[in-house]
């Protein structure tokens, strides 16, 4: 009997968690039916807090980009969803199942983030910004990009000199403060950025980075400005000296409409235009997410800085892993014992907090390319494996073929090279193999430093489309279909390698 | 050729080889026999560097090769090794198992190479299988190819260490023939071996090595039918007989001819000896199934290499009396097999001991 | 040991395969002594796939001839070769009973 509780339960629990207690019908009156509920909130914003402060007895669930949260509450996984009331209403625009439920939740003041020593720079942007509101410039901006909807974004020339400013920037933030538009940044943030080089007398570069990661990015000097839209609060001033607020923000809740109980029902009629037709569907989310706005260029630009990370990460890891294993046999004490050190600290950290590390504190004062750090650090994780795969399998091989290969007459070095190595490869490939596969996987992190790759162009283009579902599934083919190409690549080398055996293997 | 003075070998505390010397000349042929876990193997795999001496000298062609400065692999080349396990490189078929040494050290070119592996393969009698992989090899075929790779390295000297003793009985004989044949055509050789009989035919010389030193050598006839020292006669004595205890009527009959059939196995003897043999020991036990329920009775079996006589030997304790003589069967059928397997019966009351000698019949 | 039994009209033929020592010898006769309890009487040995025999099998023979022979029946042996035949030969037995070639004959011998 207790058993069959047990398992009724569990039978309960996963039930509740595939399809989520969602809220079923028109249930959402006012924000206060969220009591119990689940809330989406955007990690590490002051929307989180809030809804912590607000709701202390309701699920909050943080995620790290807008599209995710607008996923979670299309796929029911949250009920509603806190999101800046502007970046909202082109959400909205372009989602007509949403609605914003209830009243402006809090309003807060952006601003520009500095370093607490770069004074003069700050000032200048508070120079810049008193001028801008004074001629009215401003406010023709917040009308243009606020109000109208606008998706354009005016010529302003670079500035000439030669002395360049990083600037940090979210690029899947959304509009209208920051997207990729036709593969150009583009959003109030970007004009007002723009406009502020041309008035310091600066180059602008933009860094794209995880807004998690924003602040350390600052503090290690890999940017001189926070130009993302971040909140001005009191914890962040700690470690950031703000500008003056250059614009205040809403925030406002959102739901499904058909969860929100003022609202007129949608008719069963449009789910009659939804089920026009599947292909009909597929085709325009074709045109949308990847037609459109040039986006395939992005995803194009994605795939190929996946591909030099796995590949190169792959050679550098294989190479590099050759070398700690060639250690880790040593008979020298010293290598052998800092290559068991390297492989055991290796293999115990996580490859998200590798990546971190080498990009954050590495090469912290580095004017390092962040693709180069993502081979570094996926390098370095990918030796520590492949030389424990290189070791097992160097040992496996009978210590009777070192010595024939010695008896006749080979060196140690060319006994090794002719003998032990070709049975070496042949054993370890298929372990290989499966390891490359993972670190082609693994390598989906590396928007944590600012890498545009293929799942980053997935998210840049899910924050422009809001098209919850198409872009994650044709990067997951994209990723299938990259696995499978490097495999048969792979394949076709271990053929060359031992071409007879194979064949006759196979012949028989 | 080779000259070995004082040659030691420590692993850890544990002194392997204590004081070795000898001198081998141009195309002698030395066994090396000896109980397991004298340093037989040690002391070929010193010779070749696989094993790093603790002390003594090795001459090799008036190359000292401790020296430092001495070439090793360029002596190695000449001084080619088969092993117990063969250890053919698994990653080559058998034809490229033979050119790869030659073409990669002594920079024969691979056509020319190909040619004089297949002259060789063809020598140890595997021709069709020079595209085969080792692992599609039989244990025999294996050892043979092994000696084959050895040979197209055209050494001056070959060590043997065991080289059938991975084999079923079955191959030992295809590989030794192959050896025998080697020996045949001049080739200087070091052979570390349990078969006796083959350590006879073949060698000028054997070495009966002991506690870490060349106890005994000699030319075969003396080290088998005439040893001087007192561990060598024992070793001889052993390898040559067999011997089973059985002290209980319900002894395991199977148990005991497998180890019969061993034994025969070792001596090469014929199957019908075999079979003779068991024969003749079933029956004897038969009759003496009373006896055996007072006392334990000892088996001895010895073949002489010399003159092929098969001896049986059964002593028991108790009172005096012989065993085929008190049969306490109703009938004379065993009796009857014994006498006609037999060419003489003997028996002594001998030590306390009643002693029953029976030599078998040749076939 | 192992036996293959199949019965011919005239008789049942016995095939004993593998070794008839002192430890397998008893077996023979146990599974003879039965088909005797069940009322067979005639019986042919066949010893093509004997490999090894000794007296202790020569006597398990004997024994079961006698049964046989009190019950009015008939054993007769077949099929003898190899070292069979030299045990049966060194031994003498082969003039006690009755000895055929194949089978075939053995049991045209049986059904006159
Ligand atoms: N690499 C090693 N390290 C430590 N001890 C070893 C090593 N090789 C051999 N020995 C020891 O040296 C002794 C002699 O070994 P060796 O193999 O030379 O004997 P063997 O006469 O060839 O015996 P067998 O007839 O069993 O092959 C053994 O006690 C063995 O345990
Ligand atoms: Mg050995």
């Amino acid at each position: 009997m207790r058993k069959l509780a047990m398992i009724s339960a569990l039978l309960f629990v996963a039930a509740s968690l595939v399809a989520g207690t969602s809220l079923n019908g028109a249930t959402l009156r006012s924000p206060d039916d969220l009591r119990l509920g689940r809330i989406g909130v955007l990690q590490g914003t002051i929307h989180e807090r809030y809804a912590m402060k607000a709701w202390p007895e309701a699920t909050i669930l943080q995620y790290q980009s807008p599209s995710d949260l607008l996923l979670a509450v299309k796929s029911g996984k949250a009920d509603a969803a806190i999101y800046s009331d502007d970046e909202l209403m082109v959400m909205l625009r372009q989602n007509d199942d949403l609605a914003v439920l209830g009243d402006e939740l809090l309003a807060t003041p952006l601003g520009m983030g500095f370093r607490y020593e770069q004074t003069e720079l700050r000032s200048a942007f508070n120079n810049f910004l008193r001028d801008i509101k004074a001629d009215g410039r401003q406010d023709a901006m917040v009308r243009y990009w606020m109000k109208e909807g606008g998706t354009r974004m005016p010529e302003i020339p670079a500035s000439a000199e030669n002395e360049v400013l990083r600037v940090g920037i979210v690029s899947d933030n959304g509009m209208p403060f920051c997207a990729l538009i036709d593969n150009r940044l583009t959003g109030y943030s970007i004009e007002l950025l723009d406009r502020f080089g041309l008035y310091t007398g600066r180059k602008i570069t933009y860094v794209n980075i995880e807004f998690g990661s924003m602040i350390a990015a600052l503090a290690s000097r890999k940017i001189d400005m926070i130009g993302a839209v971040m909140a001005i609060t009191p914890e962040r001033r700690k470690k950031v000296a703000f500008s003056d607020p250059y614009y205040e923000q809403g925030a406002n809740l959102f739901a499904l409409k058909k969860n929100i109980a003022s609202l007129p029902q949608p008719s069963t009629a449009g789910s009659v235009k939804d089920g026009k037709s599947f292909l009909a569907g597929i085709a325009e989310s074709f045109r949308s997410n990847i037609l459109l706005e040039n986006r395939w260029q992005l995803i194009l630009e994605g795939f190929r800085t996946t591909l030099v990370i796995s590949v190169f990460s792959a050679l550098l890891g294989t190479l590099f892993g050759a070398l700690v294993c060639f250690m880790r046999m040593s008979r020298l004490n010293v290598l052998r014992v800092s290559a068991g050190v390297f492989i055991s600290l290796l293999r115990g950290t996580p490859v998200l907090v590798l990546l971190m590390l080498v990009f954050y504190v590495v090469f912290a004062s580095v004017n390092i390319d962040p693709v180069l750090v993502a081979v570094i650090a996926f390098g370095l994780n990918f030796a520590a494996y492949s030389a424990e795969i290189f070791r097992a399998g160097i040992e496996g091989i009978d210590r009777g073929q070192t010595e024939a290969g010695i008896a006749m007459g080979f060196t140690g070095p060319a006994t090794f090279y002719f003998i032990v190595l070709p049975q070496t490869l042949q054993r370890i490939l298929p372990v290989y193999k499966g390891e490359f596969i993972s670190l082609v996987k693994m390598t989906s992190i590396v928007g944590y430093i600012a890498v545009q790759d293929l799942t980053k162009a997935g998210d840049i283009i899910r924050s422009r489309t809001f098209d919850a579902f198409f872009p994650l599934i044709m990067v997951a083919a994209l990723y299938f279909f990259l696995s499978w190409a490097l495999m048969r690549l792979l394949e076709y080398l271990e053929g060359m390698m031992a071409p007879k055996h194979r064949n006759r293997t196979v012949a028989a | 050729m080779i000259q070995i003075k004082h040659l030691s070998k420590k692993f850890g505390a544990l002194e392997v080889l204590r004081d070795v010397s000898i001198t081998v000349r141009k195309g002698e042929v030395i066994s090396i026999i000896g109980p397991s876990g004298t340093g037989k193997s040690t002391f070929l795999r010193c010779i070749n560097l696989l094993d790093r001496p603790s002390g003594g000298s090795i001459v090799i062609n008036g190359v000292d090769i401790l020296d430092p400065k001495a070439d090793v692999p360029a002596i190695r080349r000449k001084m080619n090794m088969v092993f117990q396990s063969f250890n053919l490189y698994q990653h080559l078929s058998v034809m490229d198992n033979l050119t790869l040494g030659p073409v990669k050290l002594l920079q024969t070119g691979r056509q020319e190479a190909e040619k004089k592996a297949l002259e060789l393969l063809k020598l140890v009698g595997l021709a069709e299988k020079a595209d085969s992989f080792p692992d599609e090899l039989s244990g025999g075929q294996k050892q043979r190819v092994a000696i084959a790779r050895c040979l197209a390295m055209e050494p001056s000297i070959i060590l043997f260490d065991e080289p059938t003793s991975a084999l079923d009985p079955t191959m030992v004989s295809e590989v030794l023939a192959v050896i025998r044949r080697l020996a045949r055509d001049g080739m200087t050789m070091l052979i570390v071996t349990h078969e006796m009989k083959f350590a006879r035919d073949v060698s000028s010389r054997v070495l009966y090595m002991d506690e870490g030193v060349i106890y005994e050598e000699g030319p075969p006839e003396q080290i088998f039918d005439n040893p001087q020292k007192e561990r060598t006669k024992i070793f001889i004595n052993r390898v040559r007989s067999f011997n089973y205890r059985i002290a209980s009527p319900d002894y395991d009959l199977y148990a005991m001819n497998a180890e019969i059939e061993l034994f025969c196995e070792k001596q090469i003897l014929p199957l019908k000896s075999r079979q003779s043999l068991q024969l003749l020991v079933e029956e004897v036990l038969q009759i003496c199934a009373d006896t055996l329920r007072s006392t334990a009775i000892e088996l001895a079996i010895t073949h002489s290499e010399k003159t092929g006589e098969i001896k049986l030997l059964v002593e028991s304790g108790g009172a005096e009396e012989n065993i085929l003589e008190s049969a306490a069967l109703p009938d004379e059928l065993g009796l009857t097999i014994i006498r006609n397997l037999t060419r003489s019966i003997a028996y002594k009351r001998d030590g306390g001991q009643n002693r029953l000698t029976l030599i078998l019949k040749e076939q | 040991m192992e036996f293959q039994i199949q019965k011919e009209t005239a008789a049942t033929v016995v095939a004993v395969i593998g070794r008839m020592d002192a430890v397998t010898a008893p077996e023979y006769e146990k599974k003879l002594a039965g088909m005797m309890d069940e009322g067979e009487k005639n019986f042919i040995i066949d010893f093509g796939k004997l490999d090894y025999i000794s007296s202790a099998g020569l006597r398990a023979l004997l024994m079961t001839g006698k049964r046989v022979k009190s019950l009015g029946g008939l054993m007769l042996l077949a099929n003898i070769g190899g070292a069979v035949k030299d045990v049966f030969a060194i031994s003498g037995f082969g003039t006690i009973f009755p000895m055929h070639d194949t089978v075939q004959s053995a049991l045209g011998a049986a059904e006159e």
